[in-house]
């Protein structure tokens, strides 16, 4: 037995991260900088006087890097957004209130000091650089500011691609270096947020816009009516937001094999709104969201799944809500896999639906859920992995991997409530 | 002309640099090649970070300990002795920057339940072996910062005892104890996950 931990335990090693791009650069600019001012050091002492400019201003960049990166990381999010390797993230309060308004910033370059508070962050603006983005989000009670145009009700994640190229009652912040601007405004969970996104570029490129998009997609607000009552100030009826809980997003993708079925593979994907009674298992559902195997009702047929619903999965009718993944016919997968009902035909289906579609080989599922607390990613049962915990809301998307093409598309929010977008592969 | 065929020469320069042995590369670094000085890091950079990283359990401090030992590493290469494998020292001065880190945080003793995950999402040849890995990566994870060190440092890391001893500032003894302690405690999670 010891001796097959031991192994374990050494083999272990292979599975850890990997640096990221952004921190890999930092590294090696440091790096190469070092070798090149120690040559300089010898060769004069002019040379010695640049080189120590240099280290000081590497030192002042190690040390601004290291504040944010450091303390930001480890911050809960209700409001704002989540932190991430290789991004900066600071907000500016815990709570929104009629009176006073919250914002919210990311960066992928450190913050300027002398931004501390500053709504815009100037600058940290005006030292950009080209593959630097800054998104700012600004968060107000809804109705209390009065738009020129009544702000869309928008679900999470926002999607830059509907960002407006440029900034109300803003000039050009840099006018020598334009910055790429956009603007978003929309009403979310019961707040006006006003997203201001910023690229050291005017023509930022599409792996700048992707890098910018996945951290919006971090982008956290918890509506009102999901903050624990015992957080919420007494004798006011004003909403406020609070951080008295550590919410966690979690956000996979998954590569699945579904079982073949008379030589052709194909998926249910299926959605159950809360209350609803289910056909098989007289139990309210809680709200629920998955992919299976089409046709297998037997246990363990389940893929993907957001929420409770065990007997597919563990044989029974009850399991803890969480997210869940299926380890004999699925893989984790790097493959950028987006969120978004694009390419899909709507308007979705609402109530409860399930849909076989043919897939003709494996499927890419990225799941995305906002969980009440953190939850380790442990093994569910002898064939499932899951991450056990009070599922707020989740978004699910499956991709056939062959032809890249959307198959169907799934969010659950904070009621419990459903909507499915599937392709036309889907009957 | 030139242009079509300067870029062969080029990659081909470009591949002998990147064929030749850490010490040559030193030499060149040394000299003033950039090159040498960039493939030397594309050697060991990922290894450096995964080093600080299975100290730190955090992304964050991961890089900056590793940027840290990276930058000192190659501020130092006109004192190191080139005859003597890089890697390794390395490797050494990226475990202390990284525990000095954690000490300066005042984290040493406190990392614990920070639901940290170790490992990448990879795709494998075996999703179930892959799953087994990830719950000893989870596992070692939750140990707490005390005992996790002292399992990374020995078991991933390869660290002999007396020099994660030294590296701690603890007795021997205190070491392997601590090591004795934390395996017993992986042994309870991972059996009761039917992992070993």
């Amino acid at each position: 037995m010891s001796s097959e931990l031991e192994r374990m335990l050494r083999r272990a090693r292979e599975t850890l991260r990997d640096p990221d791009d952004a921190a890999t650069r930092r590294a090696r600019e440091a790096a190469l900088g070092a070798v090149t001012r120690r040559r300089l050091h010898l060769r004069s002492p002019l040379a010695l006087g640049v080189a120590l400019a240099a280290a000081i201003a590497v030192g002042i960049g190690l040390g601004s890097l290291m504040a944010p990166s450091g303390s930001a990381a480890q911050e809960p999010a209700g409001i704002g957004f989540l932190p991430e390797s290789g991004w900066f993230v600071v907000q500016s309060a815990t709570e929104v209130t009629p009176e006073r308004p919250a914002h919210a910033i990311a960066s992928n370059v450190p913050l300027s000091p002398d931004d501390g508070g500053s709504i815009v962050p100037y600058s940290t603006l005006l030292s950009l650089p080209p593959d630097g983005i800054v998104l700012v989000a600004n968060f107000t009670v809804a109705g209390v500011i009065g738009y020129s145009v009544p702000l869309a009700s928008r679900k999470l994640p926002l999607r830059l691609t509907e960002a407006e190229p440029w900034i109300e009652y803003s000039g050009e912040i840099r006018p020598a270096r334009p910055l790429g601007q956009y603007q978003l405004r929309a009403a979310v969970n019961g707040y006006a947020v006003d997203l201001h996104v910023y690229f050291g570029t005017r023509r930022p490129s599409s792996s700048l816009f992707a890098a910018a998009q996945d951290q919006l997609d971090r982008l956290v607000v918890v509506p009102d009516d999901v903050r624990p009552t015992n957080a919420r100030p007494s004798g006011s009826s004003a909403p406020a937001m609070s951080l008295s809980f550590q919410a966690e997003t979690v956000d996979r993708t998954f590569r699945c094999a579904p079982t073949t079925l008379g030589g052709l593979r194909s998926v249910d994907v299926q959605v159950i709104p809360s209350g609803t009674r289910e056909q098989y298992v007289q139990h309210p559902s809680p709200g629920f969201a998955g992919v299976a195997s089409t046709g297998a009702w037997e246990p363990r047929s389940e893929l993907v799944s957001i929420r409770a619903r065990g007997w597919r999965r563990f044989g029974t009718t009850h399991s803890p809500q969480g997210v869940y993944a299926s380890t004999r016919r699925c893989g984790p997968s790097r493959t950028r896999v987006p969120l978004s009902a694009m390419g899909l035909p709507g308007p979705p289906v609402q109530w409860e639906q399930s849909a076989s579609c043919l897939t003709g080989g494996r499927v890419l599922v990225r799941v995305r859920a906002v969980l009440r607390s953190p939850a380790p990613w442990r093994r569910a049962g002898d064939a499932y992995v899951g991450a056990r915990s009070n599922v707020i809301k989740a978004a699910l998307a499956i991709r056939s991997e062959r032809t890249g093409k959307p198959i169907a598309y799934i969010e659950l929010d904070t009621a419990g409530k459903t909507k499915l977008w599937h392709s036309s592969v889907c009957t | 002309v030139r242009r079509i065929t300067s870029a062969p020469v080029a990659r081909t320069k470009e591949q002998k640099v990147r064929r030749r042995p850490d010490t040559e590369l030193i030499v060149l670094a040394r000299g003033g090649s950039q090159d040498a000085a960039e493939v030397l890091f594309d050697r060991y950079w990922t290894h450096a970070w995964r080093s600080a990283y299975a100290v730190t359990a955090d992304r964050a401090l991961a890089d900056d300990a590793a940027q840290g030992a990276i930058t000192k590493a190659f501020a130092s290469l006109r004192r190191f002795d080139e005859t003597r494998p890089f890697g390794p020292w390395l490797k050494r001065i990226t475990v202390n920057c990284a525990i000095d880190l954690l000490r300066r945080g005042s984290r040493l003793e406190v990392l614990e339940d920070e639901g940290t995950t170790f490992h990448a999402w990879a795709v494998g040849e075996s999703a179930e072996e892959d799953l087994r890995l990830w719950a000893v990566a989870d596992a070692v994870a939750a140990l707490g910062a005390a005992k996790r060190i002292v399992v990374v440092l020995h078991y991933w890391l390869d660290l002999p005892l007396e020099e994660i001893a030294g590296a701690l500032g603890l007795p021997v003894g205190t070491v392997a104890s601590r090591l004795a302690r934390a395996k017993a405690d992986l042994r309870a999670v991972l059996e009761e996950e039917h992992v070993v």
